[in-house]
């Protein structure tokens, strides 16, 4: 069964001018299913589109053409945001309220019963291991503790469904390990989770597919036992599809 | 679909019952205002009236008004010239907030009283008739100043002692009382005026002046029954 | 409106995470530093009138009541900017908003439940403010309770919460903070304007003018119907019943016309 089904989906940026003309295209033609309980990672460079496809699927974007289900019903239908978690790249939260307090919050919208709430908050913080800044406001928070805390807030509802837009960026290695650590306890537990990241190491340990974005456009899908069967590891898996790309169309991209 | 449909006709037909509704409250505005309150080329000649209309403050700016009014009376250097913008500056305060009664008392006290310029006395009493309808204080300031400039020392006696039995009463007109009475009445009758004011008036100027006055008067041998105004004086 | 038609489990729900938003906003409101040192600064303005008050011999209770009012609407007016800036910088520049709005809850109810939230920081605000003013006047030796002074001071806050709902309007449509802030200055001033224009209008020929000045009159939020600062010495006034209720009906409508528009426009935006 697939949670998420792409259809040619294009998503072109509008300029902010008066007459709305065309800016660029971000990304072109995807389709891409991921399937229930497997971990997907999106693999591209900077700029290839990743983070426009992550908010296409969750509404923050709207589609220029082409569709995109999840859990068979769209976006915008609350149940189904109900059963979704999302991690965004370096979070900002509130910085006057409290930890518990903006979990409190997030639990409120998830319609998380008043009874559970504060359970699930504690067990939020534990697994997160930001138990002794339940009381703590979140501009005392490192950077570190308030990725963390984007995790927490994330998994407040048991999603089914997890997106994570670079789950590990600004974490230590330890965070890493501890990140990876869960991420593993929670696909065990049969949840699906699509994620985008430049640390190849971790997404090699974690994924059971992985794609690689090249320019907006989808350059390969491959399950990662087909990778680790013909490369020597997935930065060198990475670099073929890239180079093979630069190939096709001729364009190198610039480093950014 | 429906939706589609249902929310602009409703939003449009809302913005309709707003406009009437407002177009109600502004007549209600218009009819409680006078119009002269609204863009009178005279309510706006200085920026900063603009600008307290623009804030809607016109009765700040008002006070504001008056401070300068104020320092421009008490300034001594004005004297010597008779104070001869007196009355612009008045003008000024009463454009701005047509509604500041107290200028009109104070600012035609001072013309007609301490500067005998009766004309332009009567004029701003008059203008804070027309502004203030209902606020009928005014017209007996008006008699009195009328009853003063035709020199009819009775008439605007009475008119003053109406006066004084309203708590916003200038504090000047106690004292213009005061002395008329020195004059009119005998010095026992004004000797009892002084001792009230000393005892009662809310103004330290009033007070001072009467306790003078009263010491004056004693050293004098000026008052038949003296004993029984020390007893008043000592109560 | 459609949401009378939901079940009342779902309309409960609506209700609780509006509730959330609207509590999210006024904690942030009410802890930033900005808005308590603006606090200090009415408190000590409202003591600075006491003094001031001095210079306006006989006079000095109205002077004192003038500034106090004009105190309340004008810190009113920086609460609302101060927040809406803060919320808007969060939300555009820091992205706080995407956190939130690709969970479980409608736009329109974010919008409703941050409107919410800033006119329940407004209403503290202004409450403070009245009881220093009132606490200032009883210090002059005067009557604090006095009704339409009281009901000025309401009629400033009903006036505040249809600039809200203005301010969130405007804070869809711009682009940037400083432009935001700087049209809600604008619609402020023109809206006390607009009354003096349209008397300007009745005597006025040319049509064009007249046309202009309509449009500005009917589209704007008309300040002086709200303003009773004015009119608190006039023995006639604004204070009627009838008028309360003309008044009232006209805020109402406003504030759902403006934020009917808002989460339009706001479910359009992308993040």
């Amino acid at each position: 069964m697939n949670i998420i089904e792409i259809n040619n989906l294009t998503k072109t940026y509008k300029a902010l001018d008066f007459w709305k003309r065309d800016r660029y295209t971000a990304i072109k033609d995807i389709n891409l299913e991921i399937k229930k309980g497997e971990v997907f990672g999106l693999l591209g460079l900077n700029g290839a589109g990743k983070t426009t496809l992550m908010k296409v699927i969750l509404g923050l974007l709207y589609p220029t053409s082409g569709s995109v289900s999840i859990f068979g019903g769209s976006i915008q239908d609350m149940q189904v945001r109900k059963r979704i978690g999302y991690w965004s790249e370096l979070p900002y939260f509130p910085k006057y309220l409290k930890t518990s307090e903006l979990l409190d919050y997030f639990a409120e919208i998830f319609d998380v019963p008043s009874d559970q709430r504060k359970i699930k908050i504690q067990e939020m913080l534990e697994i997160t291991g930001l138990s002794a800044k339940k009381n703590e406001r979140i501009k005392n928070l490192s950077k570190g503790m308030q990725g963390r805390l984007g995790l927490a807030q994330a998994l407040i509802n048991d999603p089914d469904l997890l997106l994570l837009d670079e789950p590990m960026s600004g974490l230590d290695p330890l965070g890493h390990k501890e990140t990876r650590d869960i991420l593993i306890n929670l696909n065990k537990k049969g949840k699906t989770i699509f994620f985008n990241s430049h640390i190849l190491s971790e997404v090699e340990k974690i994924c059971d597919r992985v794609a690689v974005l090249y320019m907006g456009t989808l350059a390969d899908v491959k399950p990662i036992s087909a990778v680790q069967k013909k490369h020597k590891n997935l930065e060198d898996y990475f670099i073929s599809v890239i180079n093979k790309e630069v190939m096709k169309t001729g364009v190198r991209p610039a480093f950014t | 679909m429906a939706k589609k449909i249902t929310i602009p006709l409703l939003l449009v037909l809302f913005f309709f019952m707003m406009c009437i509704l407002n177009r109600l409250g502004t007549n209600y505005i218009f009819k409680t205002q006078p119009s002269w309150y609204f863009l009178n080329a005279h309510s706006y000649k200085k920026f900063l009236h603009i600008l307290g209309a623009g804030f809607g403050m016109r009765p700040l700016v008002g006070d504001i008004e008056y401070i300068s009014f104020l320092q421009y009376y008490g300034d001594k250097e004005n004297l010597t010239n008779g104070y001869k913008d007196l009355y612009k500056y008045i003008s000024d305060i009463t454009d701005v907030d047509p509604n500041f009664t107290f200028a009109y008392n104070y600012g035609s006290s001072i013309l007609a009283w301490n500067l005998q310029r009766y004309d332009e006395a009567i004029a701003i009493i008059k203008k804070g008739i027309q502004y203030n309808p209902t606020y009928w204080r005014l017209s007996l300031y008006l008699g009195a100043i009328m009853y003063k400039q035709k020199g009819d020392s009775l008439g605007y006696m009475k008119l003053l002692e109406q006066s004084m039995k309203f708590e916003d009463h200038p504090s000047m007109l106690e004292r213009i009382l005061g002395n008329i009475y020195m004059v009119y009445k005998t010095p026992d009758e004004a000797a009892f005026y002084w001792v009230k004011l000393y005892k009662e008036s809310k103004y330290k100027e009033s007070r001072d002046l009467a306790y003078k006055t009263l010491q004056k008067m004693i050293s004098e041998k000026k008052i038949k029954d003296i004993n029984k105004i020390i007893d008043l004086l000592n109560k | 409106m459609c949401g009378l038609l939901l079940p009342e489990y779902q309309r409960t729900q609506r209700v609780k995470k509006i509730i959330a938003v609207a509590d999210y906003i006024f904690k942030q409101s009410f802890r930033n530093k900005i808005l308590n040192i603006l606090i200090i600064f009415v408190v000590l303005s409202m003591g600075f009138s006491l003094i001031i008050s001095m210079l306006a011999q006989e006079s000095e209770l109205k002077m004192v009541i003038d500034f106090g009012l004009f105190a309340i609407e004008i810190f009113s007016f920086l609460t609302i900017a101060l927040s809406l800036s803060v919320q808007m910088f969060e939300e555009t520049e820091l992205k706080t908003v995407s956190m939130i709005i690709v969970k479980p809850i409608k736009r329109f109810e974010y919008i409703i439940g941050k409107y919410i939230g800033i006119i329940v920081t407004l209403f503290w605000n202004t409450l403070f403010m009245l009881v220093t003013m009132m606490i200032v006047i009883k210090l002059k030796g005067a009557d604090p309770w006095a009704l339409r002074m009281m009901l000025a001071v309401l009629y400033i806050f009903i006036s505040m919460c249809v600039l809200t709902s203005t301010a969130m309007l405007l804070s869809v449509v711009t682009t940037s903070v400083p432009s935001c802030i700087i049209s809600l200055f604008f619609v402020y001033i023109l809206g006390h304007l607009t009354v003096n224009l349209k008397h300007l209008t009745e005597q006025m020929q040319n049509a064009a003018a007249k046309i202009g000045i309509d449009i500005i009159y009917y589209i704007l939020p008309n300040m002086e119907l709200f303003n009773l600062k004015d009119k608190v010495y006039t023995t006639e006034g604004l204070f009627l019943p009838q008028y309360f209720v003309i008044m009232l009906g006209y805020a109402i409508i406003y504030i759902a016309i403006t934020l009917t528009v808002s989460s339009a426009i706001f479910d359009k935006k992308e993040f």
